[in-house]
């Protein structure tokens, strides 16, 4: 058996605690089309990652509320002023992302910060990261069993669920909030431009092959963590950004599933 | 004396600026069956948002049972069948029916899609998807039952299998409104009839409402255009052959 040095037991479990709830709450990406929407999340938490180097502050904090207030704004501004979500995403996410390379901008000598910041870092991670990942994580999941019905309801026809009795105000924010910190928390490991793959991925490739609700749930996750699992293992033989091996992993499962799905 | 089951008292709604509904009254009483008609745009979907609390009115008011539409809501004693569904449905039929908490086989039987149970909703048809829908709606047990053109893209056996589920409802007395172009069918099978065009242009007897018209006409002929009321201008009616 080799050796596996300390360092590298961290960033592991907190990957697969990531792959875990983000391939989850794929399915919720997938169904609600929030694909965009989660690529502005985490393209907005880059303004709060600078603000946060600039302030001294706790860049886990900053880089919560900026993807935060993003996201109502992108969720919202479709209720409140007749804009459609994905043009709202757009302007959005450039906006703030632009506001995070001003920030940088101003104080010199953080490239390699910025790197690791775009890309993902395994370095990154530590004992804490694993274990916000792991309570974050434990909310989100028991979110999602807790509330299956409303959820699911919600998801097919916010109107139709508020008549079958969800409260559809509180489960879409809940909802939105939950799965935007869950972006925020595998920032640091896969990077803000790159981890959309994993929320867009794993419940499209279940979706190939399965249709009902347990099994797509079951192989989302399945796929989720062998994307993670073999990123991470690139990553650290070849030293280039998880962010980087995993998003190609996750590719080559999509495109691969994808033909053989069809044949 | 039958109780009320829907009572819609000067109910007008906007749309920002525009008037989509105006001054509309109208009275349903328990266990009767209402159809709903007028042209495209006319308001129908509308009417039945506010009926739920789905839009808010600029006037007048809603009381379904007694109660405030929320509370009717919250209480389960309605059921509501949209015209479209907004989000994308990957899976099953049955798991659809089960998420709603009712029994997918005993529903999905009762609106003939039982070989349909584990076909993902998405690859199911138009009518195919009305179907299932009806079955979730109708394992909820509602009292008061608002459809939207529930069978635009259903065929003519499902349509008379449907309108018997709809008369078998009737007899337990539950009471349904129910939207439809379908005026040459409808008339057939409900007590009343509402033609609505922004204003309610007309309520009362179904007969009523085809009296200065030939219904076989509807019937067998390419495209027939009819105004069904002399007050209703612009309330046609089309039917393909
Ligand atoms: N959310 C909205 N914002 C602005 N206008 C709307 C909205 N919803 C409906 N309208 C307008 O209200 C009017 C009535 O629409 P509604 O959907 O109630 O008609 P309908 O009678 O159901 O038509 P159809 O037979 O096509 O289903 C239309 O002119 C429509 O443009
Ligand atoms: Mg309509």
């Amino acid at each position: 058996m080799p050796h596996i040095p300390s360092f590298i037991v961290a960033p592991f479990l907190c990957a697969l605690v990531i792959a875990v709830t983000l391939s989850l709450y794929s399915f919720i990406v997938v169904v609600k089309r929030w694909a965009f929407l989660s690529v502005g999340v985490s393209h907005a938490a880059f303004g709060g990652v600078a603000l946060g180097f600039l302030l001294g502050i706790p860049v886990g904090v900053s880089a919560s509320a900026f993807a935060l207030a993003a996201a109502f704004l992108m969720g919202h501004m479709k209720s409140k002023g007749n804009i459609h979500e994905d043009v709202a995403t757009g302007v959005i996410f450039s906006v703030f992302m632009a506001l995070g390379v001003v920030l940088f901008s101003i104080r010199e000598g953080y490239i390699s910060d910025v790197f690791s910041y775009l890309f993902g870092s395994m370095l990154a991670v530590g004992w804490r990261e694993v274990f916000v990942a792991l309570t974050l994580s434990a909310l989100s999941i028991g979110f999602l069993l807790a509330f299956k019905r409303d959820i699911f309801l919600m998801l097919v026809d916010p109107e139709m669920a508020y008549v079958m009795g969800v409260p559809v105000r509180r489960t879409y924010n809940l909802l939105l909030a939950l799965f935007t910190l869950n972006v925020v928390v595998a920032i640091k490991l896969i990077g803000v431009i790159l981890v959309s793959a994993l929320t867009v991925v794993p419940a499209s490739v279940a979706i190939f092959f399965f249709s009902k609700l347990k099994h797509i749930m079951l192989l989302s996750v399945t796929v989720g963590v062998l994307a993670v699992m073999a990123g991470m293992i690139t990553s650290y033989i070849t030293d280039l950004p998880p962010g980087a091996t995993t998003a190609l992993t996750a590719g080559a499962l999509f495109f691969g599933a994808l033909l053989i799905s069809k044949r | 004396m039958r109780k009320t089951a829907l009572l819609v008292e000067n109910l007008s709604v906007k749309m920002g600026n525009k008037p989509i509904l105006e001054d509309v009254s109208f009275e349903v009483k328990e266990g009767e069956f209402w159809g709903i008609i007028g042209p495209n745009g006319g308001g129908k979907t509308t009417l039945l948002r506010a009926i739920l609390g789905i839009v808010k009115p600029s006037k007048g008011r809603v009381e379904i049972f007694g109660n405030h539409p929320e509370k009717a809501v919250a209480e389960g004693l309605v059921g509501y069948l949209p015209q479209r569904i907004e989000g994308m449905v990957p899976f099953t039929a049955r798991d659809f029916v089960e998420l709603v908490g009712g029994d997918g086989n005993k529903f999905l039987k009762l609106v003939g899609m039982s070989e349909k149970a584990d076909t993902p909703f998405e690859k199911l048809s138009g009518g195919e998807r009305q179907r299932v829908m009806f079955a979730a709606v109708l394992s909820r047990k509602p009292k008061l039952l608002l459809l939207d053109e529930p069978h635009t893209g259903v065929d003519i056996i499902a349509q008379d299998s449907f309108y018997s589920i709809l008369k078998e409802l009737k007899e337990k007395g539950i009471t349904i409104l129910m939207v439809s172009h379908d005026v040459g069918v409808i008339v057939n099978f409900v007590d009343k009839i509402a033609c609505l065009n922004k204003k309610l242009k007309y309520t009362g007897n179904p007969r009523g409402a085809l009296d200065c018209k030939l219904l076989e006409e509807l019937y067998g002929t390419k495209m027939e255009v009819f105004v069904h009321h002399p007050e209703c201008e612009g309330c046609h009616i089309y039917r393909r052959s």
